[in-house]
């Protein structure tokens, strides 16, 4: 089992143990052991969420990159289109000279 | 020498009527030119589809994710101030806990930059560019007429007739059209397969975050942790028999924020089970859409298209 689970099953049966305990010095000593779960969990989810973390930001970089090519290819067909009319404005010439020419 | 001083050509080839058309050879040639830029690239329906399912699962996972991370950050601000107040022993990393500003703010911007992707890629899938193409088009058709209106050219050309000008712009228009849905495809493709590994990490990263199996370890199990601390808090006060009345009224509260907390982070948990594995069904769908081979439906598609071409060409040929 791992660490998280193993400390998720202490804190639960823990729970369940001061539902059915009555109040008295047993109960407030359960509830010492439960505040001290409570801290290892805290303790242990800090490390995973800070692993998380640096893969959120491995995996951002990714995304924003591909934001901006996303962008970048917009232009591009932006530019495309642009050159086409200029192409096609070329074409009608060049057909017309070779026309008038022969 | 001809009178230009230019070319000798044959009797026979001076002979031969001068058309203004395209010469068989290069409508072939621009058929074959067609045909490398459909069959290889273009976008088929189902990956635009693949597109636009992936945009819209996308489109709320920004808010969706800044809202609840921001939320859960800000209630377990209150529900450990609530736990010093009841004298209860404090979070060992702080009143905000496992909500450090920097961690909250990576997944907001991860989350929204997925929204982002989404929407954006939609938006490329979607460029057309029909408004330039059509000035291309008028651009090509009003160059010739002027050309061909021209002195010393007027009288030495077969002017087009209206039809022929027509199917001429509509060439344009079809050859320009094509060029640019290869390059949007071939662009679509490259950014979806290179992305791909990153949306699987943010949404498998996000579903982590939002789920309360302890295997996860995300923020939502930390939180959930956050409230059973408050929770146990409370219930020291309400056990002590000594304890104030406004301690008391206080841990009373809490326990009923405990209570309301849970039921609610039980909702979210479902509801970003939900959001997040449509988004990476989704994002699956769009990685295999794009990886898809020619299909019979981009032959069928390629057929529309010479289709449509080889009319214009046979209406500007005047064959």
């Amino acid at each position: 089992m791992s660490v998280a689970k193993e400390l998720e099953a202490q804190k639960s049966a823990l729970e369940a143990l001061i539902a059915r305990t009555p109040e008295g010095p047993e109960r407030t000593t359960l509830r010492d052991q439960l505040d001290d779960v409570l801290d290892k969990i805290a303790n242990h989810a800090e490390d995973r969420v800070d692993q998380a973390s640096a893969a959120y930001a491995e995996a951002l970089a990714e995304l924003q990159a591909a934001n901006a090519a996303i962008r970048e290819a917009q232009d591009d067909l932006a530019k495309t289109a642009q050159a086409i009319e200029k192409v096609a404005q070329a074409m009608a010439l060049v057909q017309q000279l070779a026309a008038a020419a022969f | 020498m001809d009178r230009n001083g230019l070319h000798d050509f044959p009797r026979s080839r001076q002979a031969t009527p001068r058309r203004t058309g395209f010469d068989p050879r290069i409508r072939w040639a621009l058929a074959l030119t067609l045909a490398t830029l459909s069959a290889g690239c273009a976008l088929t329906a189902s990956q635009r589809e693949a597109a636009d399912g992936f945009a819209r699962a996308s489109a709320g996972i920004g808010a969706f994710g800044s809202a609840e991370l921001q939320r859960m950050r800000k209630t377990t601000i209150e529900m450990n101030t609530n736990v010093l107040k009841l004298g209860g022993r404090p979070d060992p990393q702080g009143v905000d806990g496992v909500f450090d500003p920097e961690d909250v703010r990576i997944r907001v911007t991860a989350a929204e930059a997925l929204s982002s992707y989404g929407s954006l890629l939609l938006s490329l899938v979607n460029e057309s560019r029909e408004e330039e193409l059509a000035k291309a088009s008028d651009a090509f058709v009003s160059a010739f007429n002027s050309l061909a209106a021209s002195e010393p050219i007027e009288d030495r050309l077969d002017n087009l007739d209206a039809a022929q000008t027509e199917a001429l712009g509509q060439l344009v228009r079809q050859i320009g059209g094509l060029f640019v849905e290869w390059q949007k495809a071939r662009a679509v493709k490259r950014i979806v397969t290179e992305t791909q590994p990153a949306v699987a990490e943010v949404i498998d990263l996000l579903i982590a975050d939002f789920s309360t199996a302890p295997e996860r370890a995300g923020m939502a199990w930390a939180f959930k942790a956050s409230v059973s601390r408050l929770g146990n808090s409370a219930g020291r006060v309400i056990d002590d028999a000594n304890a104030s009345e406004r301690k008391r009224n206080l841990a009373i509260t809490a326990s009923t924020a405990v209570a309301e907390e849970n039921a609610r982070l039980d909702s979210v948990v479902v509801r970003a089970e939900a959001v997040l594995g449509q988004l990476r069904a989704a994002s699956n769908e769009l990685a295999d859409a794009m990886a898809e081979e020619v299909s019979i439906e981009q032959i069928r598609q390629l057929g529309g298209d010479l289709k449509t071409l080889a009319d214009a060409a046979r209406v500007v040929a005047g064959s």
